[in-house]
């Protein structure tokens, strides 16, 4: 989208929020475009991880309720943390785990246990990620998920990783691990996974598997009556012979 | 029970379910394509195609989708490196092949395509092949050594048999 140029009016800020306000409309216009087959199962990534969701998020005021905290062995133990906060679309999104636990001799880490989010993809969709467990680290903004990780979507669809390092602040997401990703009249199987620019690039490496059940997929397409092709797969006639 | 033939059976926009396997997939949503490359294998039914890249170009949902063509929101499929099509007991090979979901025709060209059936076998340099009726046209390569852009046709005598 061309940058509008900046007039250096009184008002510059309002042409500055436009450009983001525009910027965030053809975003959630981009998002809007999940409902296809093939880019769906990328971009059902794209739009459903932490990561994505940290990455719109402005640093806007986030509220962190802890029901309550105690120290166990050294350690500051928050049971059921949730932090909630709104996207850069505005919507709203919500993470709670069973335990946040930090060590007070590394202040920046936080492990995760338990970790539930339900992170808006558009406006009428959805993710639901759950992970047993998740080290945040503040400092370098990542996530590191050393166990499963599911991904479900309010339109169906599923991706589940065995691991994912997640770089929140920079949108990407990488495993090393078999991924396999599944929606209504596909599936798709890989055994490494990088998710870059907010879900823009999405790369499967490593025995790749895609599998497409066209019934499902194009139930409206009525099934076309071939007349049989007769004869040798080219009719002589039909040979341009130059 | 008179199996079809021909290489119509390629249509990709078939009921039969697609298997696409290959060792890398890049999907650039911003481009809206699907790039597969790297023993890619695409099966649907009795037919295979082998290539070494195949990019997939998708429309938006914002298109029309509700009137998209049978192949859902595939615009067409563009397949380069040694392009292998193998349906029942009917082959075609060349350098590249494109396949447009709507119209359902499937061009392959390339400095030689062959196209073989059994023991017949037909050379030309670009093979045009309407899915939905089976219907394909081999053209003869323009110029060079192969003589005025001819097809090169070889027809083994009584393998006609059908």
């Amino acid at each position: 989208m061309a940058g509008t140029k900046k007039q250096m009016t009184g008002d510059g800020i309002v042409i500055e929020r436009n450009r983001d306000f525009a910027k965030a409309q053809s975003h959630s216009r981009r998002v809007q475009r999940l409902k296809i087959i093939l880019p769906a199962l990328a971009v059902l990534l794209g739009g459903t991880f932490l990561a994505y969701t940290y990455a719109v998020t402005p640093d806007a005021p986030q509220t962190v309720n802890v029901v309550d905290s105690a120290t166990s062995d050294g350690k500051l133990v928050m049971a059921n943390p949730t932090l909630n906060g709104f996207t850069q679309e505005n919507l709203p999104y919500l993470l709670t785990a069973a335990r946040a636990i930090q060590d007070p001799a590394a202040l920046d880490i936080i492990t995760l246990e338990d970790v539930n989010a339900r992170i808006p993809m558009d406006a009428d969709v959805s993710a639901r990620i759950t992970a047993a467990k998740g080290i945040f680290n503040r400092t370098e903004n990542s996530l590191t998920v050393p166990s499963p990780i599911i991904v479900e979507t309010s339109d169906g669809k599923r991706a589940e990783l065995q691991d994912a390092s997640i770089d929140i602040r920079g949108g990407a997401l990488s495993t090393s691990s078999p991924v396999a990703i599944s929606m209504e009249g596909a599936n798709l199987t890989a055994n490494s996974m990088q998710i870059s620019e907010n879900g823009k690039i999405i790369l499967f490496e490593n025995s790749v598997r895609l599998r497409i059940d066209s019934k499902s997929a194009n139930q409206q397409k009525t099934n076309r009556q071939d007349e049989p092709a007769q004869g040798t797969m080219v009719d002589a006639k039909d040979t341009v012979l130059e | 029970q008179q199996s079809r033939s021909g290489l119509a059976d390629l249509n990709l926009s078939g009921d039969q379910p697609i298997e696409i396997e290959s060792d890398r997939l890049e999907v650039r949503d911003a481009e809206r394509v699907a790039v597969f490359s790297g023993n890619v294998q695409a099966t649907q039914g009795p037919t295979v195609m082998r290539a070494g890249r195949m990019v997939v170009h998708y429309r938006t949902e914002g298109a029309d989708a509700s009137t998209s063509s049978q192949g859902g929101n595939i615009e067409r499929l563009e397949v380069e490196q040694k392009v292998y099509v193998k349906s029942e007991n009917r082959v075609a090979t060349g350098d590249r092949a494109t396949f447009d979901m709507a119209t359902e025709v499937l061009i392959m060209t390339g400095e030689k395509v062959v196209l073989s059936e059994g023991d017949n076998v037909l050379t030309g340099c670009k093979l045009t092949i309407q899915m939905n009726s089976g219907k394909a046209d081999l053209e003869g390569c323009k110029s060079q050594q192969s003589g005025s852009g001819r097809v090169r046709m070889l027809l083994q005598p009584g393998s006609q048999n059908q």
